[in-house]
């Protein structure tokens, strides 16, 4: 039953790795909703839920380590803090890091916000040994302190008690000696006396205290004159304590958090050593690092691909037969004309369904993610690679986001986001769709086999070797050309190692696996009706190479003259190859060997159909199992492409093919990356900027490896 | 002495925090804070506050006075150990770090 009154709009609030997350999760669970704060790709977390008849609308800010105007995490909470004016704050501290948690504590009070302390992961301050004064806490800071573990959802229930038993009423003022108290007094007087409507604007203590710090952000929003302040405010305080007053309040607010931990916490002796140091040792070894590193990363790959393959290849068969079977009835049925039919199966069906192939990947590898995020490994990972990636400009924690693009370079875009800075996020994005993606290897694979039969392995390698090469020389070249400027200094905290709950792996699994289905489904959806136009039109088209994408194959096709595949063929499959790279392969099949019609003598049932759907789940679900348990398959026969093989023979040269894949490599990120770009970027800036580089890239390479091979002789 | 000098497991207390980079030089990043008063601008490079990452490193419990334990110290990294917290910087950031040795 839901309350009419207006719902207790509560923010959540406290440092990373303080576990707000997943007291969020334990507290919300489903009723969460993940949405981007305006303007920007921070994740936005909101539930609105009863909870003993008062109905709560929960907003989670991000974490963040003060309310300094430095990084968009701060920003962001502290704008949401200071304009939605919250009815009370929850602040989520780490009970095992006491003493750098009340920093933040202590800014949120100066903002006068009703709030309640959540004493997180208390079940481990126990289990080290700690004692918290917890009433000594609530008199000192005026509030409510409730020991929770969200892990182990204790406590929840005692702090939503607190939640709506809370009397809205600000929290006690904490004294910063009385030489800042007698600046704030005359400067608040003075406000006062100018601009009276600004004190009720903000939360005054706080406006006030950031006026004394010099905040230029709230210089601006108040439109106060930097300077036009009364200099003899300020004197004594220049005076006794320097000039750098923003150092001083943070030095007074250290100090009453130090002060407060020193008081409430009793610490034991000695400490031992922690199941964390331990792990530490060896994952973290000089020696042992990287093979450690390269095991996981082995096994994260292995996984995901023996586990989700055969769910691909389900989904992909089930589109293709009884979905493709099932709409060709129906909409004869409605006696829908043929090009509508084929615009829905051709088009649409296989369009969409060349991408949705890749939802069983993509949610495993997110899922295995997700796992190494939360159990704190992937700090871990960052520090060991740190070295190896310093060469091309970027640090150690890029290096996740690239190797993720081997499988695919769509989550890599999404994984940029463990990045905190945003040239970082911005030139690991850029070069991620150099990685060569699972997709381009269909194209590899049919060229090689024609070409190269007898080194075919080798072939492939080189072009995965290729990209890597690329990618170190376009960060060397971005790092010196867009990117210019020292690089931003290394400071990252390696949280303890610790469980994460299933429930909240399934949720943040979720989360990013959702963006993908989403945003690209519906670009792609877009994009397979224009390529099936673009294919089919003028109306009844005979020939392909008199449809519009044959005329635009042939009208780009002396670019790639120089590069050895000048042929209105290869251009319009390089074209399609934009919706997604495996494409090339499909128009090729389209352009040069049309499909015979498919005989429509012995259609299967719709519960023949059902029936193969759910066997062919059966399967996939056994193949899965016994791949990763190393039974033995039966190996599936390959299809006969001949005709393709034989115009592809005719047309292409080993060199000229070496050339195409190349390009195909490296010419610009399928369309599911670009959107991914512009949704993480926010703006077509570095979505354009990839476009750009990589097509321009990708034809000088190509024009290299073809003239050059042609002036070696071969 | 710089806490980049620290061994693996040796300890020190902050005795300073530098806000220079690596160039020696002064990093006088304009963020504009600071300068609110019209004053504390140009005075010196002994603390310039603003610059993020020494306010980061800061934030997040390297302070003067605090101690510090090197938990690692090889390569482009330092790890440390302060209170409860494990935090990796890098080796420009830990020469701008002073520290007086400990004995454990």
């Amino acid at each position: 039953m839901s309350s009419q009154e207006k719902p207790l709009v509560v923010a959540v609030a406290g440092n990373p790795n303080a576990g707000k997350s997943t007291l969020i999760n334990a507290i919300a669970g489903s009723r969460l909703h993940v949405g981007n704060w305006p303007g920007v790709t921070v994740e936005k977390k909101e539930a609105l839920f009863d909870f003993e008849g008062r109905s709560i609308r929960m907003v989670d800010l991000p974490g963040c380590y003060s309310l300094s105007p430095y990084t968009q995490e701060e920003i962001i909470t502290r704008d949401y803090l200071v304009t939605e004016k919250p009815d009370l704050i929850i602040n989520v501290v780490d009970a095992t890091n006491l003493e750098r948690n009340l920093y933040l504590s202590i800014q949120l009070l100066e903002l006068g916000i009703p709030m309640i302390m959540a004493l997180n992961i208390y079940d481990e301050a126990e289990a080290k040994g700690y004692k918290i004064n917890i009433k000594q806490m609530e008199e000192t800071l005026g509030i409510s302190v409730i020991p929770t573990s969200a892990t182990r959802k204790t406590g929840l229930e005692q702090l939503l008690k607190a939640v709506i038993a809370d009397k809205l009423v600000s929290p006690r003022t904490l004294n910063y000696g009385e030489d800042i108290e007698t600046v704030l007094t005359g400067l608040r007087n003075h406000i006062q006396h100018e601009q009276q409507g600004l004190l009720d604007r903000y939360p005054e203590r706080w406006l006030i205290l950031k006026l004394l710090e010099g905040d230029t952000l709230i210089f601006k929003s108040t439109n106060i004159a930097v300077g036009s302040l009364p200099a003899e405010l300020f004197d004594h305080l220049l005076r006794a304590h320097g000039d750098d007053i923003e150092g001083l309040l943070a030095d007074v607010r250290y100090g009453l958090s130090a002060g407060l931990s020193r008081e409430v916490l009793e610490k034991p002796e000695k400490r031992s050593i922690e199941i964390t140091e331990r792990i530490d040792r060896i994952v973290l070894n000089r020696y042992l690092g990287i093979p450690v590193f390269a095991a996981a990363m082995w096994l994260l790959f292995k996984l995901t691909f023996d586990l989700s393959s055969p769910f691909g290849d389900w989904i992909d068969g089930t589109l293709n037969g009884p979905i493709k079977r099932w709409s060709t009835a129906m909409l004869s049925g409605i006696n829908a004309p043929d090009w509508t039919i084929s615009l829905v199966n051709d088009g649409i069906i296989a369009g969409v369904g060349s991408v949705l192939v890749f939802t069983p990947v993509i949610f495993t590898i997110m899922f295995f993610i997700t796992f190494l995020e939360g159990s704190g490994y992937m700090a871990r990972a960052a520090f060991v690679m740190d070295r190896a990636m310093h060469v091309i400009g970027l640090h150690g924690k890029s290096f996740i986001p690239m190797l993720l693009g081997f499988g695919c370079n769509v989550p890599s875009i999404y994984a940029t986001r463990t990045l905190e800075n945003q040239k970082d996020k911005v030139l690991t994005a850029l070069l991620v769709p150099l990685m060569s993606c699972g997709a381009r290897l269909p194209v590899y694979l049919l060229f090689v086999g024609i070409f190269f039969p007898d080194n075919s392995g080798t072939v492939v390698w080189s072009l995965y070797i290729l990209g890597m090469l690329l990618a170190v020389v376009m960060g060397f070249i971005f790092k010196k050309t867009l990117f210019k400027g020292e690089s931003p200094m290394f400071i990252m905290e390696l949280p303890p190692y610790r469980m994460p709950s299933f429930t909240s792996l399934m949720l943040h699994t979720w989360e990013k696996g959702k963006h993908f289905l989403v945003k690209a489904g519906t670009y792609i959806f877009a994009f397979s009706i224009l390529v099936w136009f673009m294919l089919n039109l003028p109306w009844g088209v005979e020939h392909k190479r008199d449809s519009y994408l044959g005329k635009a194959g042939a009208a780009v096709a002396p670019i790639f003259q120089p590069l050895g595949f000048g042929t209105w063929e290869a251009s319009s499959a390089l074209i399609t190859g934009v919706i997604a790279k495996e494409i090339v392969v499909g128009t090729m099949g389209e352009i040069y060997a049309p499909k015979k019609e498919i005989e429509k003598s012995e259609q299967p049932t719709v519960g023949q159909d059902i029936k193969e759907i759910v066997v062919s789940f059966g399967g996939a679900v056994k193949s899965a199992v016994s791949t990763l348990l190393y039974l033995p398959q039966k190996e599936e026969a390959e299809e006969e492409q001949s005709g393709l093989k034989e115009a592809l023979k005719a047309q292409f040269t080993a060199l000229s093919s070496f050339s195409f894949m190349a390009f195909v490599l490296l010419y610009m990120p399928c369309i599911v990356v670009i959107a991914a770009m512009r949704q993480e970027f926010g703006g077509w800036k570095w979505p354009a900027v990839a476009v750009a580089y990589s097509t321009v890239l990708a034809w000088v390479v190509s024009l290299i490896i073809y003239q050059g091979g042609r002036l070696l002789g071969l | 002495m710089p806490l980049e000098l620290l061994a693996q497991g040796e300890r020190g207390e902050i005795t300073e925090i530098r806000h220079y980079g690596s160039g020696g030089g002064c990093h006088c990043h304009n963020h504009g804070v600071g300068q609110g008063l019209g004053r504390g601008r140009g005075l010196g490079c002994k603390r310039v506050p603003g610059d993020e990452h020494t306010t980061r490193a800061e934030e997040m419990g390297l302070r003067v006075g605090k101690q510090v334990e090197v938990l690692k110290n090889e390569g482009r990294l330092l790890l440390l150990m302060v209170d409860e917290t494990r935090i990796a910087i890098d080796r420009r950031m830990a020469r701008g770090i002073m520290v007086k040795g400990v004995t454990i």
